[in-house]
């Protein structure tokens, strides 16, 4: 099922087709560009009467990354599909540079449309190997690759692998989200986060569709990939303070969880395990959508927060479940949510993995074995830290009484704004519990979807697993549906025991203190300072203290940092050579006008005498 | 019928566990003890009480201990009597059991925090930092029960190993050792945590509740106590496995076997925990994770055993 348009450019038949897969992913984009649209028509309220800030070039700027995200699904052409891919990271640089006169937030937009072009680097230099090797720029050629050169086409699939993943932000390759999401306006976050990591996704989705399955130990490095990818960005998320650091953190953790699927799947298909493959491919597919819809509504919360506030870290937030309410609900739900907690839709596309994965254990070689354990002991463990970190977040910044005060006294904003963005919040929050509730009316189109994956090298039909897989989850539904009702009727339960008796309202005890607590509360550091200290060498620590060193009373202050260990030790040490190496170069870069002028010359020079030597 | 003989067993037997593990630590200690139904009289005098409920908190507090409940009966009914059908079986349904019992997890935990206190934080951040180390050991241990059985869940799983007699008695010692750790971290039992203590910096489980009072406080005493059945049932059906591989008739007989085997379980879990409770005293806190990862230790040994042989003796 598919619809196609071929168009005559330059470099030859452009071919647009919307297939399954694309229309899957051009969904998540158009819906995620309606909600960012309406959500920024409130936000953005604050910044209207400032000159500094251009309003009309940032709704240019998300159109341009929205069309150009609908592109990159459709495009079948290799340098349409690069023009596309590069039209989506200028436009979201430059709606992460909205604020641009703070210097932080110029920082990191530089770091991060540097850190994608290193991605685009990555997929520049595969897709022009592979339309050398194949002859055409054409996706459909790419299926010749496995059978001609397998030795090309797996370094090819690799790099295509590392750029996207670099996009979808994979470990090691990840570091630009914690950079650019607190920088960028919410709205801008919840579309990079809910939306546009999720090219990385369907590139991935794509090239192993159309390249092939290249065997069981290349599926085992991307599952391998993906359980670091979530450990270390759940870990990562743990020791951040800032709203929005945590929220980025957790994207890297998401995305872990959607690559582990797509990994399982292929671990299944180079195996045959067919069950295998199509939960794999379900899972990640469920998952990409569902994260869509919860991260979206956290990163609008953050907003929120944000415009009520002026304030993102925890430690001074508190107590804002008593002052924004409709904030606050949304909040929950969608912690609940991004936890995997069955009733609400990110169970769903977890539930799909951990299917795949347990059929993993259950079948085949022991390195299949091997490779579904870590991957089931990965994601538990993955499972068990989200919720400590969504626990923390939402009890420091919502619950409790207030740690200053900014959470105290909120700032007025518009009531139209607040209206515009409550509106979007809820819709895309009924969204988390719409696709929690009612997996099974989506499970059909999903599966439709899955049976375009991994075709190439496939052996029989994924329709008889994807049934197994669709009557798990109609039981899953009913047990979730009976928790639903027990629920209800404990708490009818408790209303009717509670009726016509005392319920007295007193100060938390804190053994007879009567005074006030804001300043005595739990910290966020201190809540994950247990966890922490188990994963220490992931999420090492910097403390810098300022004692007491003389007799009277000075100003003592302790700061602790956690800074990300791969970045330490892989991304900075590769960062870092590659200047050294570049660095030999410098003195190319004279500074003088003679020269340049120069290098001009030769090069024309050697250019006609290679265009004419017969070269 | 199995079903029904399995709730009755349950909800008796959650009041009975603690009444068991304090009278085994009271006879222990040369006291009488408390009745052992102590726990169903106070239960029902707090469901005749009003409440107090602290001014910092929101409706999160009132509405979470009926979803604490309720998510631990959802789980408990996952759970099969052994030999017999859980109500609800299907692939995968040890991971709804997992993450129902996570659920009930994040709302005490949400509950502990909108109170404002810091002993509820400090407890709060305990509960959720040892779940990191139990549950990926519980899913290893499934994941060896599923490649030992080739099933993936707990009725098809303990159903499948009933015949097998190969490797079992190792694995079954293993994986009830393993329940039993997560029956003592999940429970708040020493050496994790001391239920007498009320109010020490020590303190998980009796911490974040705390500034629970009335039916609220007896919904989280019972689940409580229902969730370490719960566990202790699971390890039922680890025992039962090769025990109780045939088929009795007339079926009444089977079931009425497999409560039997179920209580004595229980019983025994429970006296087991009370001389633990009265020969150990509550571990150093930075201890605690070393003694949970004795829990995947286990999990992973046995995982060892059961590959060894699925994959054919290498």
């Amino acid at each position: 099922m598919s619809a196609a348009l071929h168009l005559s450019m330059p470099v030859g038949t452009v071919v647009l087709r919307l297939d399954r897969l694309a229309a899957f992913f051009a969904i998540i984009i158009a819906a995620g560009g309606a909600l960012t649209a309406l959500y920024s028509a409130g936000y953005l309220d604050a910044y209207r009467e400032n000159p500094k800030y251009s309003t009309a070039a940032y709704y240019l700027f998300l159109g341009m990354l929205e069309s150009s995200m609908l592109l990159v699904t459709i495009s079948r052409n290799m340098l349409f599909f690069l023009g596309s891919w590069e039209l989506m990271t200028i436009a979201s640089t430059c709606l992460v540079l909205f604020e641009h006169d703070r210097r932080e937030v110029r920082r990191a937009g530089v770091y991060y449309f540097a850190a994608m072009q290193v991605g685009a680097a990555f997929l520049m230099v595969a897709f022009g190997w592979a339309a050398i090797s194949t002859g055409t720029l054409d996706f459909d050629g790419l299926g010749s690759l496995l059978t001609h050169d397998r030795a090309a086409a797996i370094v090819i699939l690799a790099l295509l692998f590392v750029g996207f993943g670099t996009k979808a932000g994979l470990v090691p390759l990840h570091t630009w989200l914690p950079r650019a999401h607190p920088a960028a306006p919410a709205p801008v976050s919840a579309i990079m986060s809910g939306v546009m990591i999720k090219t990385g996704i369907y590139g991935m989705l794509r090239m192993v569709t159309e390249v092939g399955n290249p065997g069981l130990a290349f599926s085992a490095i991307v599952v391998v990939v993906a359980v670091a990818t979530a450990l270390l960005g759940i870990m990562n998320a743990a020791g951040q303070n800032d709203l929005k650091r945590v929220l980025a953190y957790s994207s890297v953790e998401n995305s872990g969880i959607i690559a582990l699927g797509i990994g399982i799947a292929m671990v299944g298909q180079a195996t045959g395990n067919s069950f295998m493959m199509a939960a794999g491919y379900l899972g990640a597919l469920l998952h990409t959508l569902n994260h869509f819809t919860f991260k979206m509504s956290l990163f609008f919360g953050a907003g929120m927060v944000y415009s009520r506030t002026h304030e993102l870290n925890m430690e001074r937030l508190g107590g804002l479940v008593h002052r924004m309410r409709g904030t606050a609900l949304f909040f929950l739900i969608a912690s609940l949510a991004i936890c995997g907690l069955p009733a609400l839709n990110g169970f769903t596309g977890e539930f799909a993995v951990y299917l795949g994965l347990t059929s993993g254990t259950g079948s085949g070689s022991l390195a299949v074995s091997l490779v579904a354990l870590l991957g089931l002991a990965g994601l538990a463990l993955v499972g068990a830290a989200a919720l400590l970190v969504f626990t923390r977040l939402y009890g420091i910044v919502f619950q409790g009484a207030p740690r200053s005060r900014a959470a105290a006294q909120l700032r007025d904003i518009s009531r139209g704004g607040r209206a515009l963005m409550t509106a979007a919040t809820a819709t895309v929050t009924a969204l988390v519990i719409a696709l929690g509730a009612g997996v099974q009316l989506v499970l059909p189109a999903l599966s439709g979807v899955v049976g375009e994956l991994g075709t190439k090298g496939r052996t029989g039909s994924l329709s008889a697993p994807l049934a197994q897989i669709g009557s798990a989850f109609s039981d899953m539904n009913d047990v979730v549906l009976m928790f639903a009702g027990i629920v209800a009727a404990l708490l009818g339960v408790r209303l009717l025991l509670l009726r016509g008796r005392s319920v007295a309202r007193a100060k938390t005890w804190n053994c007879g203190y009567q005074g006030s607590i804001e300043r005595a509360q739990y910290t966020a550091g201190s809540f994950a300072a247990p966890f922490l200290s188990l994963v220490e060498p992931f999420v090492p620590l910097s403390r810098r203290i300022t004692p007491v060193e003389t007799p009277f009373p000075t100003g003592a202050s302790i700061d602790d940092q956690r800074s990300d260990a791969s970045e330490r030790l892989v991304t900075g040490p590769l960062i870092s050579s590659v200047r050294w190496i570049l660095s030999l170069f410098r003195w190319v870069q004279s500074g003088r006008t003679q020269h340049y002028i120069l290098y001009g010359m030769v090069f024309l020079i050697v250019l006609v005498a290679l265009v004419f030597g017969g070269l | 019928m199995a079903t029904i003989l399995y709730l009755a067993l349950m909800a008796v037997g959650a009041i009975l566990f603690v009444g068991i593990i304090n009278r085994v630590k009271a006879v222990w200690g040369g006291r009488r003890g408390v009745p052992l139904w102590q726990l169903g009289y106070d239960l029902a005098r707090l469901l005749r009480k009003g409440e107090v409920i602290s001014t910092t908190t929101s409706i999160i507090f009132r509405v979470a201990p009926s979803v604490s409940l309720g998510a631990i009966i959802t789980a408990a009914l996952l759970v099969p009597l052994p030999g017999s059908h859980a109500l609800l079986a299907f692939r995968g349904d040890f991971v709804l059991f997992a993450y129902l019992l996570a659920f009930s997890r994040f709302v005490l935990v949400a509950a502990a925090l909108d109170t404002g206190s810091s002993f509820e934080g400090m407890g709060a951040s305990r509960e959720v930092t040892f779940a990191t180390i139990i549950e990926p050991a519980f899913f290893i241990l499934m994941g060896t029960l599923a490649l030992a059985s080739g099933k993936t869940s707990f009725t098809g799983i303990f159903n499948a190993l009933a015949g097998s007699s190969t490797y079992t008695l190792v694995v079954r010692l293993l994986c009830a050792v393993a329940l039993f750790i997560m029956l003592l971290t999940e429970g708040s039992r020493v050496p994790v945590d001391d239920p007498n203590t009320h109010l020490e910096l020590t303190m998980i489980h009796e911490v974040m509740i705390l500034d629970t009072s009335g039916p609220d406080l007896a919904f989280m005493h019972f689940g409580h106590a229902l969730k370490m059945v719960t566990i202790g049932a699971l390890g039922a059906n680890v025992v039962a496995i090769g025990v109780f591989s045939t088929l009795v008739e007339p079926p009444w007989a089977h079931a009425l076997l497999g409560g039997l085997l179920l209580a004595v379980v229980l019983a025994t879990t429970a006296a087991a925990v009370g001389v633990v409770e009265s020969l150990f005293a509550r571990a150093r806190l930075a201890h605690l994770p070393q003694m949970m990862f004795v829990m995947t230790a286990l999990s992973l040994t046995a995982f060892g055993i059961v590959s060894f042989f699925a994959h054919g003796g290498y």
